[in-house]
Order: structure tokens, then sequence, then C-alpha cells
């Protein structure tokens, strides 16, 4: 009895003009915000590829490894067509500098920053406002309306429990709900396939799986505020009007509110204390500069022009030029990693105080199922803050590895000279081959075409990739913990909302 | 037809959906006030830091021309006093760029602001009318012609010597009543939260600005209240009608801004910092390879003719490095331009461009931020110039490399603080200029969507069967 009420329940919902608008619009809406991002994916890898290896080229025309500076790329991954999240805008780009410590990254794939402050649209943001719009619609009358039309009597006649007639009825409209969702899904995963060539792996699949499953625990959840709205009140309008206000709060009002409001109770704090600190100790440092290395007015102008021991012309102008070198890296190099260590111990202040601003918004907004929704879709397409800060770690990580791997090599102590310079430290600072190296340079400069760039490249060769470690970033494993917590707090309010409404169908007045 | 306004009024104001979203509508306007003077508060206090250490600097600075005019002085937009009607997602676009005499660069965020923050809307007027009132119109009259006809009771008013017009404009007007009440109340309460518990300083040539501002948001609604009668008088059903206006308020209002954002994206192209870096690069290579030799050396005596060939080449590189930059600038600006303009498809979209303008928030604020560093710019170098030309012992080669050590060879005399330019100077006689752009022409446009709304309704309820 239970599945042929059901099968019936569901050929209605099929046949209503909201049925048809829902999968229409879904369906419309979908396509074409697939093809579109689908196409931003292609430009973003195309770019991606293209800077990872000017990143790698890089580090070979550096020739020497103090100059190296790499770049790391966070790789731009296909599921951010379904949830575009926060990484896009915080960054993907991070230079790796032996002075400061990564805590930031910059965008190279997607470079204006007045974009960031709009909407964004993503599959996320289409299913989370017409799926919740749809659920409430195809709902809010499931009872009232039977009671309107009078068939609400006759239906409670037959050998069904009420609890049934409910369960029917919710279950069919879910059933109907889920269609133009499914229906979409599929018609966006073709279109990537076959008409954007983009495929994904083992484990992007489970997480479409995943999401496919914690949406219909959204579905579930306004499902079943629509029956209950309709289970309390006795007219269908009246149902209509809380429905659509419960949804404009929840859907719309909340999300937005909480992140507003969270701004406002959150303080953050003012960056003049650490503004002042950097200044005193960067003044500190630039005195002892002063001080202690000789002549480094002349050397900061050539490190600050990018030119090297290497660059003939400073040879040809400063014969001490070798030595200054010496005694400048002697001293910058471990006072300048030390002061970056310390600098970053006093953002860290900042930065939590940042966090837990968000963590508030975000607090605030859970309020709304969908911010649950999109927090599990962030989550499982890797697009979400902790994401963005495992880039940031792993950046972190990095710098450390390779200042490990140039302390390893003595580059700090025994074999200082290597750093800075590929000459042989005995021909560098010998007077008399003084001259010889001008000449060297002279004679080169005139065989070889290229710039002065390259020049050192044609005089000393590439620099090793081995130098430095490898720049790939990989990424981290996906994180199932928010997907897994909102899968359970979804369907559990979908089942109190349930719950509530069969125990108020079951004292429902039919007359 | 006054009659019928009056009933429509009456119904409205009793009716619980009326009460509970129009409830819902003030609790917002009242959220906003809250928020935005906080808001408004953190940032003044940290343009005044930015001002305080420009301060600093040339106090440090004023006893060498030379060091004043390579100094980098922070240019900062100070926040608006009207940042409540239109966020502009202000809190990730950059508000400050550093100048000195020679060059403007490096815009960055000094206020400060989490980038950690979830980018949904803001909570600002143009959320609050062009949103949530506009589906308080829809939701107040979805039913006003077809929810009489289901009730039996419009044969009954047609039945009196009462012509469809009437009849449609009275409804109109009842709820347009209601809508503006509501509008105003809740306008007054975001003002009085902001004026008497925050502090943001409105004065009084605002007041025509915030006039100006409802009269759009009012325009704005009204529109979907013109579609909404429009569209129930058209069906016979009010659910179905509901349902179309919901979609079609959907779309508007969600998937539009969206779709146009994806295709502005694609239409103007912006450079990368690194294209622009390369770009930069290999400029400087062509006009460095262009000048003598001489130009290339550093010359320590200030009477060596070469440092003449040096300033030249200095100045040509500064230039161009400038000129890159600054068109870069312009190309993401105009991206920005393009798909605001797009937004004018949608009247919500009208109304937050307006907004924008008339806040001066968001890219309005960028544009003249950005035209703002370029005339600092160029008033430091004019006060260098004619600093430099008072004094009789200066060789008078004014250039510069940068931020390094290697100043130009001009004047080293120290200067009187108070007569050296500053840059909030630029933004006192500026926010005048900022609210001339009055918005005629979006108000234009919305009342052409009225009007054109409003015949199609006339023609509908003209063929409406009331049976």
């Amino acid at each position: 009895m239970f599945l042929h009420l059901f099968r019936k329940e569901s050929f209605d919902q099929i046949r209503t003009f909201r049925f048809g608008a829902a999968m229409v619009t879904c369906t419309i809406l979908v396509f074409l915000s697939t093809w579109i991002l689908g196409d931003e994916y292609k430009e973003s890898v195309t770019t991606y590829n293209r800077l990872s290896e000017t990143a790698r080229l890089s580090v070979q025309e550096a020739i020497i490894p103090s100059r190296v500076f790499p770049f790391i790329y966070m790789p731009p991954t296909p599921m951010s067509i379904f949830a575009r999240g926060d990484t896009a805008h915080l960054g993907d780009t991070v230079q790796i500098r032996r002075w400061s410590v990564p805590d930031q990254a910059r965008n190279s794939i997607n470079d204006n920053e007045l974009m960031f402050r709009l909407p964004t649209f993503d599959l996320l943001s289409i299913y989370t406002i017409i799926l919740s719009l749809f659920g409430v619609l195809m709902t809010y009358d499931l009872i009232t309306a039977e009671r309107e039309t009078g068939s609400l009597k006759m239906l409670c006649t037959f050998p069904v429990r009420r609890l049934h007639i409910l369960a029917a009825k919710s279950l069919a409209a879910l059933l109907a709900l889920s269609l133009p969702f499914c229906i979409s899904l599929v018609i966006a995963l073709l279109e990537l396939q076959f008409i954007h060539n983009i495929s994904f792996t083992g484990e992007q699949w489970l997480s479409i799986f995943f999401m496919s499953g914690i949406m219909l625990g959204y579905c579930a959840v306004f499902v079943s505020l629509g029956t209950l709205a309709s289970t309390l009140v006795r007219n269908s309008s009246l149902s209509l009007i809380l429905v659509i206000f419960v949804w404009s709060v929840l859907t719309i009002f909340v999300p937005i509110g909480g992140t507003s409001l969270a701004t406002a109770l959150v303080d953050l704090p003012s960056t003049s204390a650490f503004v002042n600190q950097e200044r005193q100790v960067m003044d500190e440092y630039n005195r002892e500069v002063d001080g202690i290395v000789d002549d480094a007015g002349s050397l900061t102008l050539y490190s600050a022009r990018g030119v090297t021991v290497e660059d003939p012309q400073l040879f040809d102008g400063n014969p001490n030029a070798y030595r200054l070198f010496i005694n400048y890296y002697r001293f910058i190099e471990p006072r300048r990693q030390e002061m970056a260590e310390y600098f970053w111990n006093l953002q860290q202040h900042y930065f939590n105080m940042y966090l837990q601003q968000a963590e508030t918004a975000n607090l605030i907004s859970s309020l709304s199922p969908s911010q649950h929704l999109k927090s599990a879709f962030t989550a499982l397409s890797r697009t979400d803050v902790a994401s963005h800060r495992d880039f940031i770690e792993f950046c972190r990580d990095y710098r450390k590895r390779m200042l490990d791997q140039f302390r390893d090599k003595g580059y700090f102590d025994s074999n200082l000279t290597q750093f800075f310079s590929r000459r042989d430290p005995e021909e560098a600072l010998s007077e008399e081959k003084f001259n010889q190296r001008v000449n060297n340079y002279n004679r080169i400069q005139e065989q070889s075409q290229s710039d002065n760039e390259y020049l050192g490249i044609a005089l000393f060769g590439p620099l090793q990739s081995n130098e430095i470690p490898p720049l790939q970033y990989r990424l981290p494993n996906i994180r199932y913990g928010p997907a897994l917590q909102a899968l359970e707090i979804l369907y559990i309010i979908a089942l109190i909302l349930f719950v509530a409404s069969s125990l108020a169908f079951l004292r429902y007045d039919i007359r | 037809m006054l009659l019928i306004a009056r009933n429509e009024l009456m119904r409205g104001f009793k009716d619980a959906k009326f009460l509970l979203l129009s409830l819902l509508v003030l609790c917002a306007f009242g959220i906003n006030g809250y928020v935005y003077s906080v808001r408004y508060d953190t940032q003044i206090e940290d343009y005044r830091r930015v001002l305080a250490e420009n301060e600093l600097l040339l106090n440090e600075n004023m006893d060498n021309l030379q060091n004043l005019s390579n100094q980098l002085i922070k240019v900062m937009r100070p926040p608006s006093p009207l940042m409540f009607i239109r966020d502009g997602g202000d809190h990730l676009i950059p508000d400050s760029w550093s100048v000195n005499a020679f060059i403007y660069r490096d815009p960055v965020r000094e206020s400060r602001s989490n980038r950690f923050l979830p980018i949904v809307g803001s909570l600002d007027w143009s959320f609050i009318i062009g949103t949530l009132m506009s589906l308080l119109a829809i939701l107040i009259s979805f039913d006003s012609i077809s929810g009489e006809k289901q009730q039996g009771t419009l044969r009954l008013l047609l039945s009196n010597p009462l012509s469809r017009l009437s009849l449609f404009f009275g409804k109109f007007l009842g709820l347009i009543i209601v809508l503006s009440i509501t509008m105003i109340c809740g306008a007054f309460i975001c003002l009085i939260i902001i004026v008497f518990i925050g502090h943001i300083p409105l004065s009084f040539s605002m007041v025509s600005e915030i006039a100006a501002v409802l009269i759009l948001g009012l325009t704005c609604v009204v529109s979907f209240l013109l579609l909404s009668l429009t569209i129930s008088s058209m069906v016979h059903n009010p659910a179905v009608g509901l349902v179309n206006l919901l979609i079609l308020w959907m779309i508007l209002g969600v998937a539009v801004p969206g779709i146009t954002r994806l295709i502005g994206q694609k239409t103007v192209a912006v450079e990368t910092e690194s294209d622009i870096e390369r770009n930069i690069s290999s400029a400087r290579a062509a006009i460095s390879d262009s000048h003598p030799e001489e130009a290339h050396e550093i010359v320590n005596d200030p009477a060596d003719k070469r440092v003449r060939f040096r300033k030249i080449m200095e100045m040509e590189l500064l230039a161009s490095e400038q000129q890159i930059r600054d068109n870069a600038i312009r190309n993401k600006i105009r991206q920005s331009e393009t798909i605001d303009l797009l937004s004018w498809i949608t009247p919500m979209g009208i109304l937050s461009s307006s907004y924008e303008k008339l806040s001066g928030t968001g890219l309005t604020g960028y544009i003249s931020l950005f035209e703002n560093a370029g005339r600092y710019r160029d008033q430091l170098m004019d006060f260098t110039i004619e600093r430099d030309r008072l004094d009789p012992d200066s060789p008078h080669q004014i250039y510069s490399f940068g931020t390094s050590t290697d100043h130009g060879v001009y004047s080293e005399k120290p200067v009187e603080l108070s007569t050296v330019p500053r840059p909030q100077a630029l933004y006192s006689s500026d926010t005048q200029s900022t609210s001339v752009r009055s918005p005629f022409l979006e108000l234009l446009i919305l009342l052409i969507i009225n009007i054109q709304m409003g015949f199609l309704g006339i023609v509908a309820i003209s063929r409406y069967d009331p049976r």
C-alpha cells in the first residue's frame, strides 16, 4: 500500500508545473555555468603549465644559489567547477625567499583583484538556491492542498497509517526534487568529459559521489521543512508564506548577515604595534649593516640592482668586490633569516585573529543548512581555507628544506663563496688574474650575441636544478571530516523536521 | 481608485506575511547600521595611523630635499561615510598606493581586513533594498489579482463602476505606499543607529545623496512590484504565478550577476604580475641599450657631464615602467567596468552600480584612488622641481633610481614641513567631485523599465478573464 501511494504521489509531483520549472531552470543554468567554468579551468591549466615551466627554467638561469627565488604554484583543480571556494581569491603563488617566511599567497592564474569582491558562480551556488527553493515549493501544500480539495478525507479512510501517508508524500517530493539535480549533474559531467575533455581521478569521483549524497541530505532538509509547514497550518497560502519566509532567512539572510555581523563582533587588532616593532628592528639592522660591512653603500646598490659578483661590470669597477661579498653574506645571511622568523612570530598573533573572525562568521552562518553544504563541498574539492593553509604550510616547509639543503652544502659557513659565486676563490681573489678576467669577459661579450642577463649562462653555465628541492606541490589528502559532519547534520535535521511534521499530522484536523 | 488603494493599504498592514517580512527587513537595516558603524570606526583608526606614519616619514626627511622626494608616502583612500549604502567588496581591494616624486606603485590594502572571510554579499543597502525588499514586493503582491480571482471577489469588484485600469493602479498605489513606508522606517532606524550610536559623520550635504539612494531604491522595488502585478494578472492560479516570479527573481538576483562576471572576464584580457614584470624588464633593457655608455656609469662627482646622460636615461626608464604599470591597472579597471556595465541587465544591477557611484566605494573608490596617486606624484615632482630651482648650489639633475642610495644630483637643502603637499588635501576637495556625477541615467533607465512593466500590466489586466 505504501509503495502504491508512493508511486502515485511521485507521478503527481512530476506532472506539476513547478517540477517542470525546476527541471528546466536547473539544467539550463548548470549547462551554461559548466560550459563557462570548464573553459576557464582549461585556460588556468595552460597558464599553470606555462608558469611551472618558467619557474623551473628561472632556477637554472639564476646561475648561483644566492639568486634562487623559486616560485611554487598551486595547481588548478577541476573540482573548482563544483565549488570555487576560497582558494581562488586567497592566491596560488608563493615566491620562496630566504629572508621572509611565506604566510600569504599571490594570484598568478586569475589576476584581477577587483574581481574577488564579486560573488562566485559555481555549481554549489546554483544548487544551494534552486534546490532549496523548489524543495519548499514542492512540499508547502503537501497536506493543505489535499485538505482544501477535500481528498484528504478520502485518503485517510484507506487502511493506511497517517505516518505512511506523510512518508510517501515526502519521499515522493524528495524523489521529484532529486531528479533535476541528478539529471543536471549527469549533463554537467558529460559536458566536461566530452566537450572540454576534462577527466577526474578516482579520488575526485569519490568526492563527487559524496557530494551527491550530501546534496540529497540538503534537499531532504527543505522537503521536510515544507512538509512541516504544511502540517502546521490549515491553508496553503499561509503555509506558502511561512515557508518562503523561512527559506529566505536560511538561504539568503543568514549567510550574508552572519558574515557581516562577525566583522562587527570580533575585532581585528590594529597593525600599528606590529608596524612599529618592524620599523625598530629594521632600523637597528640597518645601523648594524652600516657599521659592520665596509663600503656597504655600494654593495647594497649592486645587490639592489640584481648585480652579482659574477657581473663583470662589478669587477671592472671594483677588484675588492669578492671580499666585500664574503663579509656581506657572512653577516647578512644568518641575521636576515633570524629576523624573518621573528617577524613571522609577530604576525602569527594577527593571523590567529583573522582565522578566529572567519570561524565566527562560519559559526553564525551554520544556522543555515547552506553553510554546511558549502563547507562540505569546499572541503571535498580542496578549495577551502584549510587547503589554502596546507599550501602555505607546504611553502614554509619547502623554504626550510631549501635552507637546510644550503646549510648542508656549507653555503652559510665553510663553503660561503660557492653561495654567491661560481668562480674559483683563488682566481677571484687574485689581483693578477683581475685583468685576465676583464679581457675574458670582453671577448665573450663580443662573441655571444646575447644580452647581459644570459651572459652569465654563457660564462658559467646554468645552475643545476638539484640545488633546491623539487618544486612540485603535491595536493594533500582530502579531509573528509567536514563532509561527514555535514552529512550527519543535514540528515539529522531532515529527520527531526520529519518527525515533528508527522507528530503534527497525527493531530491534524482533516475536515 | 483611491478606495481600492486604501483597502489595499489596510490589507497590507494586517497581513501576516507582510509583517513577518518587513520585520526581517527592519532587522536587516538595524544590523546594517551597527555593523557599518563599527567598520567605519576601525577604518578611520587605520586611516589616521597611515597619516601619522606619513607625517613621521616627512619629519625624518625634511632636512634633505633629495631624501624627502624619494620617500614613499602612502596615498590612502579615506573610508567613505556612506559605505553602509554599498560595501563594494572593499575589504579585498587595495586602498593605498606608495608614492614619491618619481613613481607610484604597489597598491595594497592598508586598512585591516580579513581575507579569510567567505565572499558572500554584504548586508548593505543595495542588498537589503535590491534583494530583500524586491522579494518583499513580490510576496505581498503575487496574489493581488489572481488571488482575488481564486477567492471569487474579483468578479464582485469588477461589477462595480470601476475601470480595470483604476483597479490595477489602485492596488499598485496601495502597495507602493506600504513598501515605501517600510523602506523609510528601515532607513530611519539605520540612520539613527549610525548617527547616535556610531561615529560616522553624516553631514547635511549627504541628505541629498541619501534621498537619491532612497528614490533609486524605491524605483527598483517598484519594478518588481509591477512585474509581480503583471504576472498576477496573467495567470489564474497564484501559486503558479509565485513560482514564476521566484524563478525570475532568482535568475535576476543570482544567476545573471554570476554569468555577467564570467562573460566580462573573458571579453577583456588582463595581464598577470609575471607578464608585467617581463614587460618592464624588456622595456628597461631596450631603453638601456639605446643610451650611450656614459649613461650607465655610476659617477660620484656631480659636476661630471656623464651625470646628465644618466639622468635622461633613468627618467626614461622610470616613465616607461610607470606607463606599463598604469596600463595594466587600467586594463583591470576596464575589465571591472565591463562587468559592471553588463550588470545593468537587471534592476538590482543598476541599483548596485548607482549605489557604488554615490557612496564612492568599490570600483569607483579604486579609480579615484588611482587617479589621486598620479596627481600626488605630480604634485611632489612639482614641489621638488620648485624647491630645487630656489637652491643656487644645486646641479639641478633631478632623477632617482627607485629606492636605493643612488639618488640624483640635486638640492639637498632642508624644506619647510608645512609647504610639502599632503595626500589628504586631494580628498577633501575630491569628495565634492565624486557626488557631482549624479545617477540620472540610472534613474531614467529604471523609470523606463517601470513604465514598460506598467504597460505590460495594463495590457494583461485588460485581457484578464475574471470568471
